[in-house]
């Protein structure tokens, strides 16, 4: 079992152990975050296979082992954002004024927990594939608005709208599949 | 209402954070497949600069020696030859003796120049080079 650092080396030289290895060691989490970003298993697929051809040909570029991960996790959410702006083009834009926010007193917070991630990921796919970005880059991935509006070309009050959204959507698959 | 968001936000990332489906086999093989192509198309390109390196070397080198040996070569007026000629007849030729240095020159025939580029340019062919001549 080869360490990170001797993994990163292995690939900068192109030697295909290390390859192999690291797409052993990582390629099951990436493509958690493949599903997560696809509409659907196939996209998803192609997603994992482009995103580490992309890692194999930039990994010269990485500079520190320690982030290794968060980068790889970086290019495959740019791989998949740059494919989601390909086929939709234009800004995103939600009419806030639209926009529900619930005063209910959320209940079923346990009812993501009594899901598996699989079922989350179901009722996610649900969503419109917007809210859904919105949802998987702020709430699991941690990026900010600022980066979500540069990352779907939109503003960040639209960004936060989709976020609200996506929330108030989820909660009722969430009730219904109650 | 911020905290159930956030709540539903933990409970997300919480979701996911293991989340790891195994990708099916055939990815593997293709990415392998990939990569395997890339590298041969590097090999090839590094083979062709090379090659190409060596025909420009070695045709620039034959160029030079060329010129170096035209630069070497005695000229002498065809006028000049006439009138020695007519002279001749009279009187002793000066006899001029090159020295050693230009005796070695000198071998470098215009004939032996033009044999050269034949193997130069019957080398360039073995290697699929087509040339015009």
């Amino acid at each position: 079992m080869l360490t990170n650092e001797e993994i990163i080396s292995g690939c900068v030289k192109n030697d295909r152990r290390a390859q192999k290895e690291l797409y052993e060691k990582f390629g099951a989490k990436m493509f958690g975050h493949c599903l997560r970003y696809s509409s659907s298993n196939a996209d998803a697929q192609d997603l994992l296979q482009e995103g580490f051809i992309k890692i194999f040909d930039s990994i010269h570029s990485l500079r520190d082992a320690s982030t290794f991960e968060g980068w790889m996790t970086r290019i495959f959410i740019n791989l998949a954002l740059s494919k989601y702006r390909k086929t939709k083009s234009g800004p995103t834009m939600v009419d806030i004024e639209n926009i529900d926010t619930p005063d209910q007193d959320v209940e079923d917070e346990g009812n993501i927990k009594q899901l598996s991630a699989d079922q989350v990921l179901d009722l996610m796919k649900q969503l419109p594939e917007k809210y859904a970005l919105v949802l998987n880059m702020y709430a699991i991935d941690k990026l900010s608005h600022k980066e979500i509006a540069q990352y779907l070309n939109t503003s960040e009050s639209n960004s936060k709208s989709m976020l609200s959204r996506a929330r108030v959507m989820l909660r009722d698959l969430m009730n219904n599949k109650k | 209402m911020n905290q159930n968001n956030s709540n539903i936000d933990k409970q997300l990332q919480d979701k996911f954070s293991n989340f790891t489906p195994v990708p099916p086999t055939f990815v593997w093989e293709q990415i392998d497949s990939k990569l395997e192509a890339k590298s041969k198309r590097k090999r090839g390109i590094i083979v062709w600069s090379v090659a190409a390196s060596l025909t420009v070397a070695a045709i620039s080198g034959l160029m030079l020696l060329m010129n170096h040996n035209s630069s070497n070569t005695i000229q002498v007026p065809v006028a000049a030859v006439h009138e020695n000629a007519s002279v001749q007849k009279t009187t002793q030729p000066e006899v001029i003796v090159p020295q050693e240095e230009e005796k070695n020159q000198q071998r470098f025939s215009t004939d032996s120049i033009w044999w050269q580029c034949n193997r130069a340019c019957e080398f360039i062919e073995c290697k699929g080079i087509e040339i015009v001549r």
